[in-house]
Parts: structure tokens; C-alpha cells; sequence
């Protein structure tokens, strides 16, 4: 008897594409509709667990783009603590895709807005990065100098950029209602003063998420109209919520919004693919548990599951062995820039 | 009654040294042990129980030639000085060379981003500078010490780079030259001597920056203490080739040694 399923292949049954296979490698898991191979010119962004796919491109020897590299007189300290090398540009954590679109619009009208330099004590900081100079800047004109440099080098990076690798993070962020803008991290927790008159929560729906992902597919393609955009889903659980719920519910819905609107947007699109880190790490069927003790943070083991499997599939390197933890410190989390953990500070 | 101190130093050394010569006398509270080392010499040496010991052959080559000594006896010692050994304002300028911060007057005049550098903090300057010293040899040395003794320890900065740079045509050292015609010559000198004076704080010990008597345009060391300098050379003691744009001569050892003096009496090593 024929029906839809029995043509279907291996990788659409639960017990042949997961229960029964290589777990260390899921084959089919992931099948590449963006080729990356080492010439191809790699950009990063997005939440924090998007700094291990710039990391572990490089290491495989791909053309990963740093519109702000590092100066030579930079220890690898130094560059981290102020922002370098952790994206393809100092543009710190970008959690929303609505940021993201809102951070291109910047890049291509080169304009600065005045409202979003914040004071941090005597000094100030950038609103949309606000943990790239950690010391601050001493004068307002200066965080407008340095975001207008930003700008530019962003812009000619853009031009140059063959795949955009974007991790979405988070739906929850603080705006600027006279402006609409979407923060990286609450007003008043890495500088700037929360003014409920002037800044409000908002939690990004499906609709919304996947209206910005198409703005954001196009705001890259008019820097470059080949430009491919692969996403990914950070499995990195909320610090915190503003929510009423629970931080558990409230990260459920988060990241199942995200995912949701992942995957209507490349059905629907060409020249984009989604990574399923999110998958890999938090599905029991991929064995782990690949967090560490917080429950929270992706332990150095998961991250290099994931990005074998990545790095595999685009044939960067030979599909891996099981993964077996590495018997040393695991410092993934400590590795990692992430403002969002600055929340945790204010945990009762 | 005279103390006995230690002065080490790279190929600056022999200024002090020559002032300490051609003014013999002017300085009866101490007595000075002289002991110079090229390059890295001076961080590959041992202090245990007081003895400082060079271990690499470059290090024993260099303390045997230019001070005749094996082994230095830091026991009874009543201060440490450094003269030098990467200490240097040059430093600064060789980060200037691809890094800005907004306030330089020549970012002030044109703002635009250049492809020659990039446009950086202040404190990411700063980390940058205070990293760099902190791996030159004096700040290799003086951490070697600091595990081993607790003498008083005086950093003294390299001089400035002298006026001829200004005239020599193509150098090694152009960035300097640079620096002046922009205008920026205050603002890095003055983030020079900030860093260098934070950085021998953390470190615990004194820094004597350069005399401004002997500074011109900010970052250069004026005509009169460079005429004649004389430098320690690998195979010796030479006269300033028309190419050495670093070097100071005795007049400025004079100087520095009149600026030990006060730090001495300063920190209550002397007694006025």
C-alpha cells in the first residue's frame, strides 16, 4: 500500500534518523543549502554562543571577516575586554533580529542618534554596545565618533561578506519609546539610566520575528545581492525574564519563537539556511547533558558537537568521533562576552 | 655616609654612566655599581638570596664585558635603579603608529577613519602601552627582583628620541617625526608618562620620568643633552653614529643622576 511516508527517507523517522544512527554525527541532521568552504568570506553576529562559530570558522580556516580586527599591540585580554574579535565587527551582543535590522539601517545611512549615548558614571557609553569599552568614553562626541567609525568599517565589511551567520538569542529587549529602538540589554544595567517614561519591555512575537528576518535578509542582500544568511538558535537559556513567568516557561517560549520563526522564514526564502545548534544541544537524543552545572552555560564539549557537525557537513573537517569531553577546565562560558549575564548580578 | 647603589641598564646606560664620569663628586651620598646588558640581557638573569645571576650566554658575555662581574651582590645594597631596558616613550609611539584615540588634536583636525590606523579608547591605549612595557626587560627584571628582595627599586625612562630625527630623512624610527608634525606630541608624551607611572606603581616601584628641562616639542630630547652621546655597543663603548637617534650623552646622565639623587632622598634612602 504507497502512501507519503513510504518513499520518505531515513532521515524522516524517528528510529532511523535518531533513536538507531550515529548520534555523534546525526546524519541528514544537518544538509547545507549555503555551501561555505574556505574561500568563501564569512561574517558573524548575534548572541553570545554566535562567538564560537566566528572561532571555530577560523580554526577550520575560513575567511571569517573583522571589519575591527584587533591591533598587533593587542594581548588576546586586551581585544576581549574591549570587544575585538568576538564578532566580525565590535558591534558586542546582538540578542533580537529586530537589532540587527535596526544596527544595518545605521550602517547604511551612516547616521548616529544622539539619544542612545549613555552615561556610565562619569562617562559614557555606546547604547547598542554598551560593554565594548568597559572604561567608557570620556566625552558624548567621542562615543559618536567611535560608533561612526564603527559604522563605516561595518559597511565596507558588509560589501565583502559571501554568508552572514546570524544567532538569534533572545524575543525579550528593552526599547527607547521616543525612538523605537531595541537595546542589547536593559537600560540602567551596563550604563544609562531606566526610565520607565522612556524605555519599555517588549517581548518580539512570531510575526514580528519573522517580519524582521525578511527585513534582514534584505537590508544584507542591498550590501551585497549575493549575500547568503544562515541562522542559528542560541540553546542558551534567559538570565533572566521581565516577564510574569517563570524564567524556564519564559525561555520555552522565547526560543520555540525563535525557532518557529527560523524555519518559516528559510522555507520560504533562497540563499538561507538554519544551523540546528539549538537542536543538538538541548534534544536528549543527542546525548550531553551539554550544559554545565548552571544549566545555563553550553559546556565546552557541546559547542565542539555542534560545531563539528557544522564544520563537517560543509566538509571543513573529517566528521568526528564521538564526542568525548575534554578532561580539562570547561571555560566555554568563561570565554564567552556576554552582556545578558550581566543580569545574574541583580538576582536576588 | 655614602650608600652603595645598583644602576642596570641597556645601551642607555652609558650616559648615566658618563655623567657619573665627567662629574665625579657631585653625588657623594652614593656609590654606584654600573651594569649594563643589550636587548633581553637584563630579564635572563636569576635573583635567589640576593645574588642576581645572568643565565642566558648573551647575559653573562654582557655582565662580564661591560661591568666585569659574574654575579651581582644585591645583599647590601641600599637601592636598586633601572635605567631604561624598553622603558621608553618610543613605545608609545609605536602604537600611535596604528591606533588613535579621539582627543589626539591630529583626530580632532580630520576625524575620518584612516586606513593607516584605527581609532581606539583611551583605557584600550593605555592596556595596550602598560601590556608592552610590562614585557620589555625592565619590567621582566623588576618582577624577577621583587620575588627575591625588597630593595627599593627606581625605574628611569628611556629619553625621547633627539632632534635628529627631525632632519635624518628616511628612519626606522619615521613614526617619531610623525607623531611632531601632526601635533600630537604632548598628547602622547603626557599618555606615556601616565601609563608608565601607573604601571611602576602596580609593579611597586619608583618611576623617575624624563627631566622636562631636557625635552623639546614634547617627544624629543633637547640638542644639548644628545651633542656627543656615547652608547654601550656590543663590542664596546661607541660614539653616536649619525643614524642613532636615541641616545643621550653625559650632560644628561648628569640629569638623571641629579633626579636619582631626589628620589633617593624622596623615598628615605638618603637623608637629605
Amino acid at each position: 500500500m504507497s502512501h507519503p511516508y513510504s518513499d520518505l527517507p531515513a532521515r524522516a523517522f524517528w528510529r532511523s534518523a535518531v533513536a538507531e544512527t550515529d548520534r555523534s554525527q546525526f546524519p541528514g541532521l544537518y544538509t547545507p543549502r549555503v555551501a561555505i568552504t574556505p574561500d568563501t568570506t564569512v561574517a558573524t553576529a548575534g548572541s553570545c554562543f554566535a562567538q564560537h562559530i566566528g572561532t571555530y570558522l577560523r580554526m577550520a580556516g575560513c575567511n571569517v571577516q573583522d571589519a575591527e580586527r584587533p591591533l598587533q599591540a593587542m594581548t588576546d585580554k586586551i581585544a576581549k575586554r574591549f570587544g575585538y574579535g568576538l564578532f566580525s565587527a565590535r558591534y558586542g551582543n546582538i540578542y533580537t533580529a529586530r537589532q540587527m535590522c535596526e544596527l544595518l539601517e545605521d550602517v547604511r545611512s551612516g547616521h548616529v542618534h544622539d539619544a542612545h549615548v549613555w552615561t556610565k558614571g562619569n562617562v559614557f557609553v555606546d547604547a547598542f554596545r554598551p560593554t565594548i569599552e568597559p572604561e567608557g568614553l570620556e566625552t558624548r562626541e567621542e562615543v559618536r565618533l567611535h560608533r561612526t567609525h564603527h559604522l563605516i568599517r561595518v559597511a565596507a565589511m558588509l560589501e565583502r561578506t559571501d554568508v552572514f551567520v546570524f544567532t538569534l538569542g533572545l524575543t525579550e529587549c528593552w526599547q527607547h519609546i521616543p525612538t523605537g529602538r531595541t537595546y542589547p540589554v536593559c537600560p540602567g544595567v551596563a550604563g544609562g539610566i531606566f526610565d520607565p517614561g522612556q524605555h519599555r519591555f517588549h517581548n518580539f512575537t512570531h510575526a514580528e520575528v519573522l517580519a524582521d528576518l525578511h527585513r534582514l535578509h534584505d537590508l544584507l542582500r542591498s550590501f551585497n545581492p549575493d549575500m547568503a544568511l544562515i541562522l542559528t538558535v542560541s540553546p542558551v537559556p534567559l538570565t533572566a525574564t521581565a516577564t510574569d513567568a517563570h524564567v524556564l516557561n519564559a525561555t520555552t517560549q522565547s526560543k520555540a519563537t525563535l525557532r518557529a520563526a527560523a524555519g518559516e522564514f528559510i522555507a520560504n526564502t533562497v540563499n538561507t539556511d538554519y544551523v540546528p545548534s539549538f537542536e543538538i544541544i538541548t534534544a536528549p537524543a543527542s546525548g550531553g547533558p551539554w550544559f554545565d552545572g548552571n544549566m545555563r552555560s553550553v559546556s565546552t564539549a557541546g559547542v565542539e558537537k555542534v560545531m563539528s557537525i557544522f564544520l563537517a557537513a560543509h566538509g571543513l573537517i573529517e566528521a568526528a568521533p564521538e564526542a568525548t569531553p575534554t578532561p580539562q577546565p570547561d571555560t566555554a562560558e568563561e570565554d564567552l562576552v556576554c552582556e545578558d549575564l550581566l543580569l545574574q548580578s541583580f538576582a536576588k | 655616609m655614602t650608600k652603595q647603589i645598583h644602576i642596570f641598564g641597556n645601551s642607555h646606560l652609558a650616559a648615566v654612566q658618563d655623567g657619573y664620569k665627567q662629574f665625579a663628586g657631585r653625588w657623594p651620598e652614593f656609590e654606584a655599581t654600573f651594569i649594563g646588558a643589550h636587548k633581553d640581557g637584563l630579564a635572563e638573569v636569576t635573583c635567589e638570596d640576593g645574588i642576581l645571576k645572568p643565565i642566558s650566554a648573551e647575559a653573562i658575555d654582557d655582565f662580564d664585558r661591560l661591568a666585569g662581574l659574574t654575579e651581582v651582590d644585591l645583599r647590601n645594597t641600599a637601592a636598586i635603579v633601572i635605567i631604561g631596558a624598553g622603558f621608553a616613550p618610543i613605545r608609545a609611539a609605536m602604537i600611535y603608529h596604528r591606533a588613535r584615540w579621539a582627543a589626539l588634536p591630529s583626530v580632532q583636525a580630520n576625524p575620518d577613519p584612516s586606513p593607516e590606523w584605527a581609532l581606539v579608547s583611551k583605557p584600550a591605549f593605555s592596556a595596550m602601552l602598560q601590556a608592552k612595557l610590562l614585557e620589555e626587560a625592565a619590567g621582566r627584571l623588576i618582577r624577577i627582583l621583587k620575588r627575591d628582595i625588597d630593595t627599593p627599586i627606581f625605574l628611569v625612562s628611556q629619553p625621547r628620541a633627539t632632534t635628529r630625527i627631525m632632519e635624518i630623512g628616511k628612519h626606522r624610527l619615521d613614526i617619531v617625526r610623525s607623531v611632531i608634525t601632526a601635533g600630537d606630541g604632548a598628547a602622547l608624551s603626557e599618555m606615556f608618562e601616565a601609563n608608565a607611572a601607573t604601571l611602576a606603581e602596580a609593579l611597586g616601584v619608583t618611576y623617575i620620568g624624563q627631566n622636562p628641562g631636557t625635552i623639546t616639542q614634547d617627544f624629543l630630547t633637547a640638542e644639548p643633552f644628545c651633542k656627543g652621546a656615547i652608547r654601550l655597543a656590543k663590542l664596546g663603548r661607541f660614539s653616536q653614529p649619525k643614524e642613532d637617534v636615541l641616545h643621550a650623552n653625559a650632560a644628561y646622565g648628569k640629569v638623571v643622576l641629579d633626579q636619582i639623587k631626589s628620589a633617593l632622598i624622596r623615598e628615605r634612602v638618603l637623608t637629605p
